[in-house]
């Protein structure tokens, strides 16, 4: 044993531990109740502004407009940090509440390529699915949430004219889900680091990518409950693939 | 025909002040309130034709007001809309069990907000009537 420890009595590490914990404890409901009371004031900026450029709205000078718009997208921002904090507080506390249910994995991510479809269109990124049927026992929400945020990554980090692939396949006792990206890719040294929460790359920080760094964390904890892993294959300049497994699951289960 | 009545409650004046803007521009006359016990004693004496409540107000909250109003005959069948920071699905749940019939997440859209309230006064126009179909059904 270290000379340091050998003076600390079980008792002492106990309390130590009690309080850690009970600090880990008030982190999360203070980031819990900060989350609630932001979406109170922003009730307010995202309705009024509603109100202002809707179409029963006043006209607007052109740089009102413009001016507008600048306050709607920044509260957009602000609404998308609340929501990451609250889900990162809600997985950190009570674990990922799952839902349990046979689903399959390909219409769930065909459903949430084509909610990102706009976005890619309007990037200029070509955004495909290529899937086959492959059924797995799972929480709908959650899981949704997981591919979102993982397409929303690779739309974020790739380029004008670049692509993104999601390929959904079934093994024999496994299942995968793949997202590819011909993006900005990630180094070496800091793709493993990549699931910390908060963690951003110094590419995405000095590119100004907007982002809270939350992101993967949530997923890795939503892949966790799921009893399934995930890795990451990256190329800087080339792209980045994301690799979901989980295990699989009869139909009729 | 007279304009219906609705009902808001909410302890933060700007989103009190933004339902109703939102909603009397859909043709409601719009009663606030800025408290629970408010809420209700309004929705006793004004006859409402529904209740948009906020989860979170002072003195009673927007749970205890919708149990309280389905406890009471004259007010069972009000329509209660809540509106909640909370997304969480167990607040949901909660807000649903106390008896309400629909929620919207802060921040929501006006917009939207109209549209659910629309939509439940439709609702419960039509369950008011009686129903044509089951009149025609013979006894077996």
């Amino acid at each position: 044993m270290r000379p340091a420890l050998a003076s600390v009595s079980a008792e002492e590490l106990l309390a130590e531990n009690e309080r850690l914990y009970e600090l880990d404890q008030m982190k999360d409901e203070l980031i819990a109740l900060v989350s609630h009371e932001l979406r109170t004031p922003l009730t307010s900026i995202v309705g009024y502004l509603e109100l202002l450029t809707g179409p029963e709205a006043e006209p607007l000078t052109e740089q009102q407009a413009k001016f507008l718009s600048i306050i709607s997208r920044s509260a957009e921002r602000l609404l998308s940090l609340v929501s990451d904090l609250l889900l990162m507080a809600q997985v950190e506390s009570g674990g990922v509440q799952l839902n349990l249910g046979v689903l399959d994995l390909a219409v769930l991510a065909e459903e949430c390529i084509a909610a990102s479809q706009p976005t890619a269109d309007s990037r200029g990124i070509r955004l495909t699915a290529h899937v086959q049927p492959a059924y797995v026992q799972g929480d709908r929400r959650w899981l949704a949430e997981m591919v979102d945020n993982l397409l929303s990554n690779a739309l974020k980090f790739t380029s004008e004219g670049g692509r993104v692939d999601v390929r959904v396949s079934s093994m024999r006792n496994a299942v995968q889900l793949e997202v590819s990206d011909t993006g900005i890719g990630i180094a070496p040294e800091e793709q493993d680091k990549l699931f910390s929460r908060f963690f951003r790359t110094r590419e995405a920080v000095q590119r100004a990518v907007q982002g809270t760094g939350l992101g993967l964390s949530i997923v890795q904890a939503i892949v966790d409950a799921h009893s399934g892993s995930i890795e990451v294959e990256s190329v800087v300049s080339s792209g980045s693939t994301f690799r979901v497994t989980f295990p699989s699951t009869e139909l009729a289960a | 025909m007279p304009r219906p009545i609705v009902l808001v409650a909410d302890d933060d004046e700007d989103i009190l002040e933004l339902v109703k803007l939102r909603l009397s521009r859909s043709g409601y006359d719009v009663l606030t309130a800025a408290d629970g016990a408010t809420a209700l004693a309004l929705a006793r004496t004004a006859s409402p034709a529904l209740a948009v409540l906020d989860v979170a107000m002072p003195v009673f909250d927007g749970l205890q007001v919708t149990r309280a109003l389905r406890a009471d005959a004259a007010t069972a069948s009000l329509p209660v809309l809540l509106l909640t920071a909370r997304a969480q699905d167990k607040d949901v749940e909660r807000g649903l069990e106390a008896g309400a019939d629909d929620y919207v997440v802060k921040p929501f859209s006006p917009e939207a907000l109209a549209e659910r309230v629309s939509s439940l006064l439709r609702i419960a126009h039509e369950a008011a009537q009686p129903s044509p179909g089951l009149r025609t059904v013979a006894k077996p």
